[in-house]
């Protein structure tokens, strides 16, 4: 679904993360340096599904910040591999990192931030092949709502006015690659 | 692809007094730039040097004339310059009434800029210009009414449909809701949004408002006294900011 469809062989190395770190600096707290990751290692390979798991203020979510390129990294590398290709996230220019969240990796997260008065369905085909056309890319997003479960009769409608199904819109059509930060938040547990 | 606009080392200085110094910028078909700062930090000073406006100090700007070869804006004569900001470049200002000839019809307005570039038809001038005010959620019926009897709101999306009927590859947006009511902001921002991704344009965009950044642009900018103090992905910039003065602006965003 996403621009370059390449193989990815079960069990290949997709992500590898080593010695991760984060701390930031608060300027206006008087400089005062706050570490929230501090040697963070792991990998995920192709058909897996890796949990991070740990209590609040663990810093899994900034992990995955670091992962996707929100966060700025202190220390250490993610090396991700896409398409026979590998590089270094930890290093990427803004440039680069456009292009490996628009071909590589895609994001979820428990804290919804779409963009307000987006119908759902334009929402997820934004995120669909730049190649497609428009109609095929409201196509894809139209097959992936449904496979999501979300009600035809939401589509024209932005996920701001959802329910727990909302996520589920956010979820952009590379989904699936990596990460999800905890989608499951504030969701009734009723609601599959 | 291929770099659109770079410049190097701009400096801009009104007398004794340092308007922008020594900026360092690309920018790439297609994405969407934001210059960020307070009133007084340059960025517009920065986008008029952008456009051909105005002279830098020093440094250069290059644009990549016609698709060929990047060309030093300095370097070109007049009639070129004006037939790039005509053509293959749009200017939105924050006032529209600086965009928009306020004593010719909304049609004339749209009108003029395709008749700059070789449309003679009028038939076929006026069904565009029709098409453009319908893209900008301006009532088609309204073609013959001048700007001037618009509301706010709508003077904006016309002069952006205006810059934008003749398809130019760049557009340079100079706070382009500054003045707006804050729901009438909303669907301009809507508007720039939808046009900015449908045409693939490359914009660079100059806001006070970190909020307009963060819906709009792909990277940000942060001009403090002249200078670029932070730049990098507007969702890096925002959520992990490095440099004092951007972790201030960004703790000083009104959360509604």
């Amino acid at each position: 679904m996403t621009t370059a469809q390449c193989a990815k062989p079960y069990g290949a190395r997709v992500l590898a993360v080593d010695g991760l770190s984060k701390t930031f600096t608060m300027h206006l707290k008087g400089g005062v340096r706050l570490p929230v990751v501090e040697g963070a290692t792991f990998h995920v390979d192709a058909g897996e599904c890796v949990v991070l798991g740990g209590p609040s203020g663990a810093g899994k979510s900034s992990i995955l910040k670091m992962v996707s390129g929100t966060y700025g990294v202190s220390a250490g590398s993610i090396m991700l591999t896409h398409c026979g290709q590998t590089q270094d996230l930890a290093t990427l220019s803004p440039r680069q990192m456009m292009a490996v969240r628009r071909e590589a990796l895609a994001s979820v997260t428990q804290f919804l931030r779409a963009i307000p008065r987006v119908p759902a369905i334009d929402l997820v085909a934004a995120g669909a092949d730049p190649h497609l056309s428009p109609g095929a890319a409201r196509d894809t997003a139209a097959a992936l709502l449904e496979r999501l479960h979300v009600p035809e009769r939401l589509w024209g409608l932005p996920p701001a006015t959802f329910s727990g199904r909302r996520e589920a819109a956010h979820q952009h059509c590379g989904w699936f690659d990596l990460p999800v930060d905890a989608p499951p938040g504030g969701r009734a547990h009723s609601e599959p | 692809m291929s770099v659109l606009l770079e410049c190097r080392g701009i400096t801009k200085r009104f007398g004794t007094r340092v308007a922008c110094a020594d900026v360092h910028m690309d920018v790439w078909p297609g994405e969407v730039v934001a210059i960020v700062g307070e009133s007084g930090s340059g960025k517009t000073t920065l986008l008029r040097c952008l456009s051909g406006q105005l002279a830098p100090s020093a440094g250069c700007v290059r644009y990549r004339l016609d698709g060929g070869a990047l060309t030093d804006l300095a370097a070109l004569d007049t009639a070129t310059v004006r037939r790039l900001t005509r053509t293959e470049w749009g200017f939105v200002f924050q006032d529209p009434t600086e965009g928009l000839r306020m004593g010719i019809s909304a049609g004339g307005n749209i009108g003029e800029r395709l008749m700059a570039v070789g449309a003679r038809h009028y038939g076929a001038i006026r069904t565009t210009a029709a098409d453009w005010m319908e893209k900008v959620e301006v009532a088609p019926e309204r073609i013959d009414e001048p700007p001037r009897v618009f509301s706010g709101g709508m003077r904006q999306r016309l002069q952006i449909a205006r810059n934008l009927v003749t398809g130019p590859r760049l557009v340079f947006l100079d706070e382009p809701t500054g003045g707006l009511d804050v729901s009438v902001q909303a669907r301009v921002l809507d508007v720039l949004r939808r046009l900015t991704r449908e045409l693939h344009l490359a914009a660079v965009l100059v806001t006070h408002d970190l909020g307009v950044a963060r819906l709009l642009a792909d990277r940000m900018m942060v001009m403090k006294d002249g200078a670029v103090v932070e730049e990098g992905l507007t969702d890096r910039v925002l959520e992990d900011p490095q440099h004092p003065y951007t972790q201030l602006l960004v703790s000083s965003i009104l959360t509604a």
